[in-house]
Parts: C-alpha cells; sequence; structure tokens
C-alpha cells in the first residue's frame, strides 16, 4: 500500500510532465503523412508542378487534393501549432487557388515558396 | 480540433502542469512570500495563462519558459538553503526599526517605509501605544515582529511558578462524521473504545458525530451534526440572503 501510495506521489506528476512534453513536442509527428490522402508536400508539389508545366486543369483538381490533405494535417497539428501560422497556410491555400484561376505561372511560383517555408516550419 | 477544443486541451494539460510546479515549490504560505518570490509566481501563472489562452504562440516554447523559470526558482531556493551568503542575498535580512523604545527613522526610510505604515503593523499586533515596545525588527518576508518592555509582557504561569501539564497536538478521531482508523490504531485505541467513551463523556453515539478530536490529556471535543446554537447568536441584522 505504501509503496502504491509513493508510486502515484511521484509517478503521476512524472507522467503529466512527461506527456505534458511529449505532446507539446509531437508536431513533427503529427505532420508527418499516414498515407498518401494526407502527404501535403507531396500534394503541392504535385499541384505546383503542374501548374508550371501549364496543365492548368490538372494543376486544379490536384489543389483539391491539397486542400483536402491539408485539412487532415490541421486538425492533428493544431495543438502544437501556432495558429496564426494556420492561418497564414489557410490564406496561401486561397492564393494558390487565385493564381490557379488566373492561370498566372509568377503568383503559383509564389504562392508554392510562401507555403514551402511554412509548412517547413510546422512542427518545429 | 476545433479552438475551443485547443483551448481546453491546454488549460486542463498547463492546470496539472501547475499543479504539480507548485507542488514540487513548496508549502510557503502566501503571507511569507518576498516580494521577489511574488514576482516569479505571477510571471509563471501568466506564463501558465499564455499557453492556455494565447493560441498565437506554440505551446512548446512557452512550457519551455514554464519549466525553466520553476527550475530557477527552485535553484534559488536551494542556494538560499545551502549558503547564508545567497540567502541573504535574495531575501535579505531583519531590521531593526525600534530600538530601545527609539524609533529609528534612517531605518525607515531605507525600507521605504513611512512611520504611519510602522504605526499600522503595530496596531495590527495589538499595541497602540509606542511606549510599550522594546525592539520591533521588520523580517525578510513583510512581517513585523514585536518585543515589549518586559513592564508590558503578559503573566505566564513560569512567571508565578504555577506549575502546568504538557499540552500536545490534538488528534482527529472523527472528520466529517467518518472514523479515522488510523489515527485510533498509532493512539492504540479502537472504533469500540471511541463508542465507549462517546457515551461516557458526551452521551452521544458515534453516528451523531461531525467531529471528535482528543487532546494529551484524553480528553475529548465533540462537535455533532445537529447545531444547537440559540437563534440569538444569528449576526444577520438585515432581511436577505445571507
Amino acid at each position: 500500500m505504501k509503496l502504491l501510495m509513493k508510486v502515484i506521489f511521484f509517478g503521476l506528476p512524472a507522467l503529466v510532465l512527461a506527456g505534458t512534453i511529449l505532446t507539446f513536442n509531437a508536431g513533427q509527428y503529427f505532420k508527418r503523412p499516414h498515407g498518401t490522402a494526407d502527404d501535403v508536400a507531396a500534394h503541392l508539389a504535385d499541384a505546383s508542378g503542374l501548374a508550371l508545366a501549364g496543365q492548368w486543369e490538372e494543376a486544379r483538381s490536384a489543389r483539391e487534393e491539397l486542400e483536402q490533405a491539408w485539412q487532415r494535417v490541421r486538425r492533428r497539428i493544431v495543438l502544437t501549432s501556432d495558429l496564426d501560422e494556420l492561418l497564414s497556410f489557410d490564406e496561401l491555400m486561397a492564393e494558390f487557388q487565385g493564381a490557379l484561376d488566373a492561370e498566372d505561372k509568377t503568383q503559383v511560383h509564389i504562392a508554392t515558396r510562401k507555403m514551402q517555408a511554412i509548412w517547413d516550419e510546422f512542427g518545429r | 480540433m476545433t479552438e475551443p477544443m485547443v483551448v481546453v486541451v491546454r488549460s486542463v494539460v498547463t492546470f496539472l502542469s501547475l499543479l504539480v510546479f507548485s507542488r514540487i515549490l513548496g508549502k510557503t504560505h502566501v503571507a511569507q512570500l518576498t516580494f521577489f518570490d511574488w514576482v516569479t509566481g505571477i510571471t509563471i501563472g501568466s506564463i501558465a495563462a499564455e499557453i492556455t489562452t494565447d493560441l498565437g504562440v506554440r505551446p512548446w516554447p512557452m512550457y519551455a519558459g514554464l519549466i525553466a523559470w520553476t527550475g530557477m526558482t527552485l535553484l534559488t531556493q536551494f542556494a538560499s538553503l545551502k549558503n547564508r551568503w545567497v540567502g541573504k542575498l535574495l531575501d535579505g535580512e531583519p531590521v531593526v526599526v525600534i530600538q530601545n523604545g527609539q524609533v529609528l527613522e534612517g531605518r525607515l526610510r531605507l525600507l521605504r517605509l513611512r512611520i504611519d505604515d510602522l504605526n499600522g503593523m503595530l496596531r495590527s499586533q495589538g499595541v497602540f501605544d509606542l511606549n510599550e515596545v522594546e525592539f520591533a525588527v521588520m523580517e525578510p518576508r513583510g512581517a513585523l515582529s514585536i518585543l515589549k518592555k518586559s513592564q508590558n509582557l503578559p503573566v505566564t504561569p513560569s512567571d508565578l511558578q504555577i506549575p502546568t501539564q504538557y499540552k500536545g497536538l490534538g488528534i482527529d478521531l472523527v472528520v466529517d462524521g467518518e472514523v479515522q482508523v488510523q489515527n485510533l490504531r498509532r493512539l492504540n485505541l479502537n472504533k469500540d473504545w471511541l463508542k465507549e467513551q462517546l457515551r461516557q463523556q458526551k452521551n452521544i453515539d458515534l453516528k451523531e458525530v461531525f467531529l471528535a478530536v482528543i487532546d494529551s490529556q484524553g480528553k475529548l471535543y465533540v462537535d455533532t451534526h445537529a447545531d444547537r446554537a440559540p437563534a440569538t447568536d444569528d449576526l444577520s441584522d438585515y432581511p436577505g440572503p445571507n
């Protein structure tokens, strides 16, 4: 009984602290794709590559998949991320869509670079 | 996970962490804090609040700050314990403000304490006449300790050479109607003994007892669930919610 109490007294706080530190540092893990459907970096590269090759229709459909992948990952990383960064990524998704609608390669370049930069920062 | 949900999760996690950190930092009562302890406490609380509600920051760097502040506070506590010089540096020293009945104005200035403040502190200690005070010392944690002149000190049984009996701590035997079996065991007593004593000393049943404490002479203090305070002792003097 005394041993159990000791384990609870010291073990529980240690568990709380360890759990918190692990959770707050798990951004990289949560960001990692668990399949092809949530691979944001790959979808971004696809959509951007298609747009720069002038295949606008395919690029728009790739952007849809990118959007779905991002929404999946967003839910996972929201606990460990800065909300402003998440909102910036949301805005850049819209900017990217605008660039595709306007079929403007320069804007596609800019949006892609910005998105890649923010994406790399998630989970750090 | 929606934003309110993130706030809730962060709140739970930070609340539990703060509970652990507070326990690690010790049981110092708020009244015993130095100014530095107080500021440190506020800083730790502010960081915790920011982790909880400021979603515009990543939680880990803030949490690392929380750990660092708690660690530094713990470190200064240990340093004060281990080294007297560091202890004096961090907490300060007691300062005599009244010596042989004389108020030391220079020391008051040093402490940025007005004579009105000193008078107020004396009054809160039950001293309304400065003539009664021999020494007054301002403690590092903000309390004023007073030594009254010998002619103003209360007479004690030892002054009158009256023998007294040992008076130790009372031990709870029943709390909130629940028998404290481990305390009975410590005293080599049992529930039957308690029932018998309650019947003999107070003529009541164990079920009626709210609180029972035994003193070092074996005398029981007993409070029952049924309160019998007369209505005339009600301090409320206006109709409405109490």
